[in-house]
């Protein structure tokens, strides 16, 4: 059973037909911007369309940065040996200097360790 | 995309209904129909019927424009004294029994201001019941709420809509 009095039901019907006097209608514009937009995201191949979301794009930047955090941080955990010894100039003519100094080379085809010749006749 | 065509056609001016008297901003409206358009088609194989596809067009529309005035709560929002018909796009029907001296456009105008300032669980329910005629049922599903939840803010929404349209439900 209806309770509500007339002068109430006349105010609610009043405010329904004044929500009821506008409204929109549908935009031939608006569709045809949504199916070029569509029409494009879909030529787009998928792993780049992926690419170009932003979920997708911030997902990839950070498995970048951790692939490069970690790679960087193998690196410099690894026992690294230098492939040659760096010596200056000096020290390497000092260190020849030396070797000189200890024994002088064998001369005129004298076997190692021969007996060094006097000068004097047999 | 032809079938997605058909649904635009079909459904396009309560989509454009509800995202512009939600928005109460024509660009930011068309761009919400835009992006919904978008995923139904990117969710059109998951479309079951249970619900209808007028509520689940809806529904999409709805959530998309709760999302937005989300993140507009931090914005100033379109200024009050805009035309609020003119700024959301909204067109003016004739309307039957119209009393002939109400200056229908400064009735609809404040009205326009009203839903504007109503929480957006009342405007979402007063849009899809009073405007574009959905049954309590449909409303329910649209929004993801009970019959119950949707008649009371329903009728929340019409008295703070009575009240500030008191001058001119009077007369």
């Amino acid at each position: 059973m209806d309770t509500m009095d007339p002068r109430e039901r006349e105010r609610d019907e009043r405010l329904t037909r004044m929500l009821r006097a506008a409204g929109a209608e549908a935009d031939p514009a608006l569709w045809t911007r949504a199916r070029a937009r569509i029409e494009a995201l879909e030529r787009t191949p998928g792993p780049l369309a992926w690419l170009m979301r932003p979920v997708g794009l911030a997902g990839s930047l950070a498995l970048f940065v951790a692939a490069a955090g970690m790679s960087s941080a193998l690196l410099r955990a690894l026992p690294w040996q230098q492939p040659y010894e760096v010596v200056t100039l000096t020290d390497q003519l000092l260190s020849e200097g030396s070797y000189a100094d200890a024994e002088p080379p064998a001369a005129n085809g004298a076997a190692p360790g021969a007996a060094r010749d006097s000068g004097g006749m047999p | 995309m032809e079938a997605l065509g058909e649904v635009y056609r079909m459904l396009g001016a309560a989509m454009l209904t509800l995202a512009r008297s939600m928005l109460r901003d024509r660009d930011e409206a068309d761009d919400i129909v835009e992006e919904a358009l978008l995923r139904i088609r990117r969710a059109a194989s998951g479309f079951r019927g249970e619900r209808g596809l007028r509520t689940w067009t809806l529904r999409i529309v709805a959530n998309l424009c709760r999302d937005h005035l989300r993140r507009r709560r931090f914005s100033a929002g379109p200024p009050e004294d805009l035309d609020p018909l003119e700024a959301a796009g909204l067109r003016v029907e004739p309307v039957a029994e119209w009393d002939e001296a109400m200056d229908r456009r400064t009735v609809l105008a404040a009205l326009e201001r009203a839903i504007a300032r109503l929480p957006a669980e009342q405007r979402e329910a007063v849009v899809l019941r009073d405007r574009l005629g959905l049954s309590y049922e449909e409303v329910a599903a649209t929004l993801g709420v009970s019959e119950g939840a949707v008649k009371s803010r329903l009728f929340r929404a019409r008295e703070n809509l009575k009240r500030a349209m008191a001058a001119w439900l009077e007369t």
